[in-house]
């Protein structure tokens, strides 16, 4: 046990450095890539910033820590591993400087120095106090009134252009210039298809929760053959083949439709041959009449879990139906979840229609060098479902090209996701008022759809233990005729953030037009949790604009407020923001763009032009919200890395650290000998 | 504690050239290890919790399992060339500066300090100690005035060079050129002899 480690904030910077200068290399549209290699010869060239650092060896304990928080931030965000170690060195420069006298702050990091350790307490409270008292207000007040809206748009042309504009800058950043118009096209045509408009963030997050079945990666192809599919490719090939015209109904097996002859565990006692011959008799027959059942619901095609005896298939074969069988259980869910019915998991269960699902059609599809089943689904309520075939010339590419669309669907949804303040401002217990605008809505429905409204409550992200995003549905009467408040307590924790808005489904049950827009406004300005910091859509030019807009605006601050702290803390993260830009700017020729950039965006904002285009640099958009949750995490994981006061290290290795060890045996089999000599 | 980060903040001053001079160096050392610890990491290496003994900077360790600490073995090699307390020619270099600063006017000591205090506060390694020892033994000043008698003697031999070598072209007698060529050849010696006598 190598013992008790003080944590002292030298040892921190020069993680933070020597990993910013890993990952600067690749940042911006102009970057480069890193090309790894392993023992086996595979190789993959990325510029993805999680997959760059999670490759790397790092044994350092505040290196593993900060890897870690990088990694939770890119699933929860989809974008911004580089610029979260960019900024976050940045800031922890600032720190470093500004802790004692300048001489003695560089003291060498070994020793134990309570002074600094003081300082970088200090700091992080700092930081935290700053997210929380100053951050949100200057984002709400003076950088999103800048933002436009992607969902403001009046003709559909340009909103489909805005949308693609701020997919082609992901894409730039994370697939290279050579694929980022191609599959930004791709993004924002699937995102069309799939009807997304109706409902933005649910459609959103069952692509994404689903993802891994909604896409099929081909190997050996150039890119530009990725293409959208309607319907679902299930990940299987067709066992029984009966080509059907037309739509046609299939049914989800979860059991084998033959019955087993015995339970595990249990014997058969056989006493005559004239006994199994019985036995298979009333086998066969059960199987007949279970197939037919099927085909009296007339079902044509059998999409089975596990596998189906040969008996089965026969029978299936003569009836006329398609057989698929060995499907992933997600993929089966996925695809009750689309076309809205239940499994078939008990076979007494076969005369319900419930469990019958209609199908527009169903053929075998050839992608790669595999065979796969294609099926269509008809339109659900809020979607018409699609898949994707993505392709790449290597497995490393194609996996890389697969990544990076998940991600831009994150980031899709996160941008049409409002941001909400994340601590209350004021209100003990849960009652919330509704204003009495309520009622003004028209009266077009029938008197049970105006009786109930449905409104969903969102739990904002950062309280502990509570789900990220959960919904709860609230439901409570409104009076038609009344002209009240009305008054509801909240039956659950009143300690919960709770935030109320009003839901899609409470504009369609109440009615549509303008007067439902203004029944949401007004719904959300007299609610007392809900704060919106940044409306759904906001975005931003790329390259720059918010680093720039924020760092003006804190500056301005700090000349307005008087508390020596607060100052502290705006200048530093005003300094620390703008090395993103001079990071994008340093790769594009000479250095001086950078300022000019600067300089030329500052006078037009004091000139009080809205804001335009920054570069210099290919057009692009980037969304608010992504960049705010990208700062705050950045906050959030420095407060928690300068509040270590110490390391302890344990000999007991991580169950993940064992098994990368373990796959590190199985590959290089050739230093494997050695390894176990000296153990 | 508290009341001594009080005292400081009241006399707070602003950092002197000196103390600026330094504070860049160190901030350009810093970036220094940075780039060759990025660089390594992308290599292969690995990163260690530990650090190194003598400069505090984090151990990377290769392939071979061995231990590597960037600004020790790499870094610090390259400052040695400058470091006047390990490098016969930096102290030279030194020694030559501080002359000039006397001649010319006097200087802030304070830069000079600055930068030996830079220097790695390691064990002095056993092969440089000589070569600073040598360096600092024997300054190499300007070469002394020649003596008048010994230019004397250089002119002198030069001319008789001169005329011996034209005789040698005219002449067409075997004894008279063997004895214009040993002439010659004396003549040269002498200058030889003259030179070395110059040089200590």
């Amino acid at each position: 046990m190598k013992g008790v480690q003080p944590a002292p904030l030298g040892a921190l910077v020069q993680v933070a450095e020597a990993l910013e200068d890993v990952v600067r290399r690749c940042v911006g549209p102009r970057g480069g890539q890193v090309f790894f290699t392993k023992d086996t010869g595979e190789a993959l060239i990325t510029r993805e910033g999680r997959r760059i650092l999670t490759a790397l060896q790092l044994d350092h304990p505040v290196a593993r820590a900060l890897v870690g928080c990088v990694s939770a931030h890119c699933v929860a965000t989809g974008d911004g591993a580089k610029s979260f170690i960019l900024l976050l060195a940045a800031l922890l420069r600032g720190i470093r400087a500004t802790g004692g006298s300048p001489v003695a702050g560089w003291r060498s990091s070994g020793q134990t120095d309570p002074c600094g350790r003081l300082e970088a307490r200090r700091s992080a409270c700092q930081l935290l106090s700053f997210q929380t008292q100053v951050l949100d207000a200057v984002v709400k007040e003076h950088v999103a009134p800048h933002a436009t809206s992607l969902f403001s748009h009046t003709s559909p042309a340009e909103a489909r252009r805005a949308l693609r504009l701020l997919l082609e800058a992901f894409f730039r950043g994370r697939a290279g210039q050579v694929h980022c118009g191609l599959l930004a096209e791709m993004a924002c045509d699937f995102y069309h298809r799939w009807n997304c408009e109706r409902d933005r963030v649910g459609t959103l997050r069952m692509i994404r929760d689903h993802f891994p079945e909604l896409h099929t990666s081909v190997t050996g192809f150039p890119t530009s053959k990725s293409r959208i599919l309607q319907g679902l490719v299930l990940h299987r090939d067709l066992t029984v083949y009966c080509p059907a015209e037309g739509p046609t109904k299939a049914a989800v097996l979860h059991t084998a439709l033959q019955p087993l002859l015995t339970e595990a565990d249990s014997t058969l006692i056989i006493s005559s041959s004239h006994q199994f011959h019985g036995w298979g008799t009333w086998v066969a027959g059960q199987v007949e009449q279970n197939v037919a059942s099927l085909e009296n619901l007339q079902v044509k095609l059998l999409l089975s879990a596990v596998k189906q005896t040969d008996l089965v298939l026969y029978h299936a074969k003569k009836a006329g139906m398609s057989v698929v069988e060995c499907l992933d259980m997600e993929e089966l869910s996925l695809f009750c979840r689309l076309s809205g019915v239940l499994p078939l998991t008990d076979l007494a269960d076969l005369v319900d229609n419930a469990h019958v699902a209609s199908v527009t059609f169903c053929q075998p599809v050839v992608l790669g060098s595999r065979r796969y089943t294609h099926v269509g689904i008809p339109e659900g309520r809020d979607f018409l479902p699609h898949c994707l075939v993505l392709c790449g010339p290597a497995e490393g590419l194609t996996n890389q090209c697969v990544s990076a669309f998940g991600d831009a669907i994150r980031v899709m949804q996160r941008v049409c996701e409002p941001v909400r303040c994340q601590h209350r401002h004021m209100g003990k217990r849960g009652n919330i008022n509704l204003p009495s605008s309520l009622e003004k809505s028209p009266s077009s429905q029938n008197e049970t759809e105006m009786g109930t409204m449905k409104i969903t409550a969102i739990i904002s992200q950062d309280i502990p233990g509570v789900l990220k995003d959960s919904y709860m549905g609230l439901e409570w009467p409104t009076h038609a005729t009344k002209r009240e408040n009305i008054l509801v307590e909240n039956r659950y924790t009143p300690d919960l953030n709770i935030s109320i808005q009003g839901h899609d489904s409470a504009e369609t049950t109440v009615g549509g037009g303008q007067k439902t827009s203004d029944m949401t406004a007004s719904v959300k300005e007299n609610l007392f949790y809900s704060n919106t910091l940044i409306e759904p859509g906001a975005v931003l030019p790329a390259g720059g604009a918010f680093e720039f807009l924020l760092h003006h605006y804190l500056l301005k601050y700090t000349s307005r407020t008087h508390c020596p702290d607060t100052q502290a803390a705006c200048r530093l993260v005003a300094e620390a923001l703008l090395s993103l830009p001079r990071q994008v700017y340093a790769h594009s020729g000479t250095g001086g763009h950078f300022l000019k950039v600067y300089t030329s965006f500052v006078s037009r904002i004091q000139s009080g032009e809205p804001a335009r285009p920054v570069s210099l640099g290919p057009e692009g958009l980037e969304s608010v919200a992504c960049k705010y949750d990208l700062l705050v995490s950045v906050l959030q994981c420095l407060g928690r890395l300068l509040s270590v006061d110490a390391i302890i290290h344990t000999t007991a290795l991580r169950v993940a650290d064992q098994a990368r060890e373990e796959d590190e045996d199985e590959d290089d089999l050739s230093v494997r000998a050695p390894r176990l000599c000296q153990h | 504690m508290a009341l001594n980060a009080e005292d400081e903040e009241f006399d707070w001053e602003p950092p002197s050239e000196a103390e600026m001079k330094v504070i860049q160096a160190r901030r350009e050392r810093q970036d220094k290890i940075s780039k060759l610890m990025g660089d390594y990491l992308l290599k292969g290496y690995k990163m260690l919790g530990e650090t190194c003994g003598q400069c505090e900077t984090i151990l990377l360790q290769d392939r071979q399992k061995k231990n590597y600490c960037v600004a020790c073995q790499e870094l610090d090699s390259d400052v040695d060339k400058d470091n006047p307390a390990l490098n016969a020619q930096a102290a030279l270099s030194q020694v030559r500066e501080r002359q000039l600063a006397a001649q010319d006017s006097p200087q802030v000591g304070g830069a000079s300090s600055g930068d030996s205090s830079l220097s790695v506060s390691g064990l002095p390694r056993p092969e440089h100690c000589e070569g600073a020892a040598s360096g600092l033994r024997g300054p190499l000043l300007a070469p002394p005035a020649p003596h008048p008698a010994v230019s004397c003697a250089e002119e002198a031999l030069l001319q008789k060079l001169r005329w011996a070598a034209q005789e040698l072209q005219q002449s067409t007698a075997v004894e008279a050129s063997a004895q214009l060529c040993g002439l010659i050849r004396s003549c040269a010696e002498s200058l030889r002899s003259l030179k070395e006598l110059q040089q200590p």
